[in-house]
């Protein structure tokens, strides 16, 4: 049995218990960082155009449909779900598959908020949709030995495009340039894809898309290196200073690995996530930027990363509810506008353990300087 | 053709506005209150999002968010225009950076703040276009919407959008010709000689690195292995590729917000990718193009093709369709259908797709970008 199999086994179970007629787990296409991938999660496979969904009957079948229809036997032999449809008119097809597995009264819905009007429309006149990420939430709180051993190998991606950062970060170069490397790096050594923002200059105002920029002496280069494999997404933030760095970059910089460390202390199982974001934002307030630390300057202070589940949330403040719980991979970043330097970037991804939590990346936590 | 989205736009986000200047987008904002002021329309939303819908705002702007967040500009009366943008205030220098229009907002509800804008203005009652609103913006949102405009007449304006992206300008064919010569360099860097590593995902890592240092925003590459039972086109996974195998590409580049496509197939000679020698397919390809002129409809162009794959007994496979318009999309208007009567005109940028099975091979793919002009087809991806 796969785990897929297993994950749908136990959805299905969800499911019912809750008085579905049936449960429909969609994607509108891509993989993002922000939020869970519920279809990959599920399916063990990323899906390919901008409609797919599995749909489990109350008595257990499944049947999986993707657009285009010519992503059929890929999809079918990804999944191992034998019943699989391609389509290329997916809101009266998916209507089609409800009415065969005879889904009439209430039905599941993971992904709701990723439909569109007229497809939630069209599925709503064939049963009382009922949002049903909750179901998600349940299984993907635990992680299994796969998903673990998929959190540290993207890890040690993300330390592979960290040495393509610092090879090719050099005076002269553009950034969509060095973001080229990067992520081919990354790519040859396994990723499927990645989310890479990058700065450059005297005083960056924020992370961004490469820009046709050219690398100078004396540029603080920023970077945010997320590689993503199976849909998991492990994230690593570093600082380049491009010549020797000024005495206030030094400190800034060793003052933000304080809080990194100091927040990374509090990252432990039953702990207020809320708590790793007052502990990263009380250092940063003694050195004297508390009015930095909160909007508009910055917000969030890291994030959940998972295929199934964010937890403890896309975005970490001091006003967050939730507790960090075991197996939760979450990115502690003190990234940082600051006067005088601009953005810096600092942050490491942790899986969370029973005791604490295990620093993901091999990367050394350091403001690098290349002369 | 449908193509896996990306998280972010990986490439070069960059506007060079020797290659598309602030008057082209301000021309298409005076055409565009021509069509509002014949159609009764007194305000205009032009609403994308994600790294595939980004056209309507785009297209005014030249602004695109490069993830899955939305973006929507408005032209109200007395020539006002804003752009709001889903993001932190921090972005407003990279965004206004990206943008000839100067009242730039940063929103964490576009709907909202599109409420709040139009009741400033005491537009909360008028005429209102929405183009790609209704399509696009999360059903949330649009509920906010609703309610927020009851009192405003709705029109929907996709398709005097989709129609007027349909022309392209001179400007417009600049840059998909640069967008196509990003591929065209990619594909001549694949026969290279390998360093005998040769695999599917080094393969396609390889590709998209050269087509990323030359400047590409974004690019999309899929693989087929035609020899392999129920093959179709696909990410990359783990395979080798060995000698004696043939294989597809099909890439996609946008290049400062403007997309091609091309379609090769090659065939592996040692440690080498070899384009596949395809006379037949290649020599009815040829001489279709040249029956692409403007005043033919879509459907008797088809029927010219379909009837010219029988005549040289070629098998043509139907899965991957023929083509569709493409710029600011990867999916424009017209879409190559057979029950498409829309006909051809001068100013169309095609992508042109063709499969047939083969024998040897498995099958043979072949797809270019072309533009239409002076009543005949030019080849931008040679």
């Amino acid at each position: 049995m796969t785990e897929s199999s297993i994950k749908l086994d136990k959805a299905s179970k969800l499911a019912n218990q809750k008085g579905y007629d049936g449960l429909i787990i969609y994607s509108d296409g891509p993989c993002v960082m922000a939020t869970p991938s519920y279809f990959y999660y599920f399916a063990g496979t990323r899906p390919l155009g901008s409609n797919s969904a599995i749909i489990l009957s109350k008595s257990g079948d499944r049947v999986l449909l993707v657009e285009p229809a010519w992503d059929l036997h890929r999809a079918c032999k990804k999944s191992g779900i034998s019943n699989t449809r391609g389509t290329n008119a997916f809101a009266p097809d998916l209507v089609r598959v409800m009415q065969d597995l005879k889904i009439t009264g209430s039905v599941g819905v993971i992904g709701t908020r990723l439909m569109s009007n007229d497809l939630f429309s069209a599925i709503s006149k064939q049963a009382k949709v009922e949002p049903a990420e909750s179901i998600t939430e349940e299984i993907a709180r635990e992680k299994t030995k796969a998903e673990l051993d998929n959190i540290r190998a993207t890890a040690k991606i993300a330390d592979i495009g960290f040495k393509a950062f610092l090879a090719h970060t050099k005076i002269g170069v553009r950034e969509y340039e060095l973001v080229a490397e990067i992520g081919y790096a990354m790519q040859a050594a396994g990723s499927e894809d990645c989310f890479n923002l990058v700065g450059s200059g005297k005083e960056s105002a924020e992370l961004h898309a490469p820009t046709n920029r050219k690398m100078e002496e004396g540029d603080i280069v920023i970077i945010e290196i997320t590689p993503v494999c199976d849909g998991q997404f492990i994230q690593l933030c570093r600082t380049i200073s491009l010549g020797k760095p000024s005495p206030d970059l030094s400190t800034k910089y060793e003052m933000l690995m304080v809080a990194l460390k100091r927040s990374m202390e509090i990252v432990k199982p039953g702990v207020a996530a809320s708590e790793m974001s007052r502990a990263m934002n009380q250092i940063i307030s003694a050195a004297g930027y508390e009015k930095y630390c909160y909007p508009p300057y910055m917000r969030t202070r890291g994030h959940g990363l998972g295929v199934g589940s964010m937890s403890p949330g896309f975005d970490i403040d001091e006003s967050t509810k939730t507790t960090f719980q075991k197996d939760q991979v979450v990115v502690v970043h003190p990234n940082q506008w600051l006067p005088g330097t601009g953005y810096l970037a600092c942050g490491e991804t942790v899986l969370v353990t029973d005791t604490g939590n295990e620093r993901l990346s091999e990367t050394e936590t350091k403001l690098y300087v290349k002369e | 053709m449908e193509t896996p989205q990306p998280p972010l736009k990986r490439g070069r986000d960059h506007w060079d506005q020797a290659n598309m200047p602030g008057t082209e987008f301000q021309d298409r904002v005076r055409r565009m209150r021509q069509e509002m002021k014949q159609n009764g329309i007194e305000v205009l939303l032009l609403y994308g999002r994600n790294t595939n819908e980004y056209a309507n705002p785009c297209y005014v702007s030249n602004y695109i968010t490069g993830t899955q967040r939305p973006a929507m500009v408005i032209l109200s009366p007395n020539d006002e225009i804003a752009l709001i943008f889903d993001g932190f205030p921090r972005g407003l220098p990279t965004a206004k950076s990206r943008t000839w229009i100067e009242n730039v907002i940063a929103s964490s509800d576009i709907s909202k703040t599109c409420v709040e804008f139009l009741t400033g203005k005491n537009l909360i009652n008028s005429s209102i276009g929405y183009a790609g609103v209704n399509r696009l913006m999360p059903r949330g949102q649009l509920k906010f919407m609703k309610e927020s405009l009851a009192g405003a007449k709705v029109i929907d304006c996709d398709k005097m959008l989709a129609e007027m992206r349909m022309i392209k300008s001179s400007m417009e064919k600049g840059q998909i010709q640069r967008a196509s010569s990003i591929i065209m360099k990619a594909f001549q860097a694949v026969t290279a000689k390998s360093d005998g590593n040769l695999n599917e995902r080094l393969l396609i890592a390889k590709v998209e690195r050269i087509a990323y240092k030359d400047g590409a925003e974004d690019v999309r590459l899929l693989l087929g292995r035609p020899k392999d039972k129920d093959w179709s086109l696909r990410l990359p996974e783990d395979g080798q590729i060995s000698d004696g195998d043939s294989l597809i590409l099909y890439m996609a580049v946008e290049s400062e917000r403007y997309w091609a496509e091309a379609v090769r197939t090659f065939v592996v000679a040692g440690d080498s990718l070899v384009p596949a020698k395809a006379e037949i397919i290649d020599k009815v390809y040829t001489g279709i193009i040249s029956q692409i002129k403007p005043g033919k409809s879509v459907s008797q162009f088809i029927k010219e093709l379909m009837d010219a794959l029988k005549q040289n007994q070629l098998d043509y496979i139907a899965d991957y369709g023929l083509g569709q318009g493409v710029g600011l999309s990867l999916n424009e208007l017209p879409a190559l259908t057979n029950d498409n009567q829309a006909q051809f005109k001068d100013g169309m940028c095609l992508a042109l797709r063709l499969i047939v099975k083969d024998k040897a091979m498995g099958a043979v793919m072949l797809g270019n970008t072309m533009y239409l002009s002076k009543g005949s087809a030019e080849v931008l991806t040679r």
